[in-house]
């Protein structure tokens, strides 16, 4: 329960930041991901199966928030979700450096994902510029992601599985 | 599962299914007193990135400099209009003055939440001032583009940069055209409709103004820009537009309460 309480604060915090500070602060006019960044990081604590569950959660949260095409995010969030969990079950002894970078590498590719499913159900406009949005947004969620992470670990310390990144 | 539930989702908000609309919106009106309330918090952090990204305290005395000039701009290609109105004599009810339409006017924001919402921005007056979506934002200088979400106290403008975004609009006195936002820029390439043959391929309508025509979106003889250039290729001509606005540095915009003629 006091698991549950707290990962909810985690993911109620980290999305806040995301639609309120995170829409001022950004570099060259690009944001972090921070909701694609929180599914996987969490994924890597409740295992394959439940993180899509809570990938498709968060993403379809920032749906909501965002006025995007409502499901594309969680959409993206909880498939980027599963080969995370995956990764983290079968890699377990990996270096923290390891699945840090593999975190890097899943925003990037749910960001491109998330364009191109845009523009394949019309919505050809999100790829505009996505070179550069990829590129910042990556580095910025990789920036995030030891912070992100520590709230995380923070949330299941008390009873949830815990690795490092 | 979750997948397939994600993409009907996908499917049924693509098709404008209404109850997946009003969650939406719900959500946004929920979340608006928390943005509000955190946009104040964190102003300190955000005007500190705002100098780190070049949008220091000089730049912002440059914008008000900027907009001022944008007045005097748009003042004189709205005199031009009129002036050309007159010529054409329209009459009185013909002369569509947009201060006759009931206005509000709003602040811009441009930090929408999230990196794909290209050409849109944000403003601070929403369906409790009596906002509908669809309703055309203009500044002093001309036209700027519409709403295209409309929450209780904030809506989402769509600037005339969007690709999505069309204009009926007048060149000069003479043709009538369908203008579209560019990529992402500042001009708007228009493609000859219903007159196509009768518009002149040399540069003759180089500086030309340009003003809406009316229709369901916008009211007549709004200021767009003026014409940059013409680009005939094959049986087909594109004008470039320059906008009168600049989209990049909004304050304050108006919302016309423009109710599309019947």
């Amino acid at each position: 329960m006091v698991t549950r309480f707290r990962v909810l604060s985690v993911v109620l915090i980290v999305f806040l930041l995301q639609i309120t500070l995170f829409a001022g602060v950004r570099i060259d006019g690009v944001a972090p991901e921070l909701p694609l960044l929180l599914s996987v990081l969490i994924s890597m604590h409740v295992g394959a199966e439940r993180s899509i569950v809570i990938g498709f959660a968060i993403g379809f949260a920032y749906d909501l928030a965002l006025g995007t095409p409502l499901g594309l995010w969680a959409l993206v969030c909880c498939l980027a979700a599963y080969p995370f969990g995956v990764a983290s079950a079968h890699l377990d002894r990996t270096s923290g450096t390891g699945l840090w970078l593999l975190s890097g590498l899943l925003s990037a590719g749910g960001i491109i994902g998330f364009a191109v499913a845009g523009a394949m159900v019309g919505r050809t406009d999100l790829l505009r510029g996505l070179g550069h949005v990829v590129a910042i947004a990556t580095v910025f969620n990789l920036l995030l992601s030891p912070i992100v992470s520590r709230g995380i670990r923070w949330a299941f310390a008390s009873g949830g599985r815990l690795r490092t990144v | 599962m979750l997948v397939l539930t994600a993409i009907t989702f996908l499917t049924l908000d693509l098709r404008g299914f209404g109850p997946l609309t009003s969650l939406q919106q719900g959500a946004r009106d929920v979340l608006s007193p928390v943005r509000t309330r955190a946009d104040s918090i964190f102003s300190p952090i955000t005007d500190r990135f705002d100098s780190f990204n070049g949008n220091d305290e000089l730049k912002r005395d440059n914008e008000a400099l900027r907009k001022e000039l944008e007045d005097l701009k748009g003042q004189a290609l709205r005199d031009e209009a009129d002036a050309a109105n007159y010529r054409k004599l329209r009459g009185e009810l013909g002369l569509l003055d947009d201060l006759a339409i009931p206005s509000v006017i709003g602040r811009v924001s441009y930090n929408v939440p999230g990196n794909f919402a290209p050409n849109t921005v944000e403003i601070d007056r929403g369906s409790s001032s009596g906002l509908k979506p669809n309703q055309p934002v203009i500044t002093q200088a001309g036209l700027v583009g519409h709403l295209v979400h409309v929450d209780r106290d904030r809506s989402t403008v769509r600037l005339l940069s969007h690709p999505d975004s069309n204009v009926a609009v007048y060149i000069g006195e003479q043709y009538q055209m369908l203008a579209r936002g560019g990529n992402g820029t500042f001009l708007i390439d228009a493609v000859p409709s219903l007159e196509a043959d009768r518009i002149p391929r040399d540069n003759s309508l180089q500086g030309e103004l340009v003003t809406t025509a009316g229709g369901p979106l916008y009211p007549k003889d709004i200021v767009v820009g003026r014409v940059a250039t013409v680009i005939p290729s094959g049986e087909q001509v594109t004008v470039r537009i320059e906008l009168s606005v600049d989209l990049s540095a909004l304050d304050f915009v108006t919302v016309l309460l423009y109710e599309p003629p019947s």
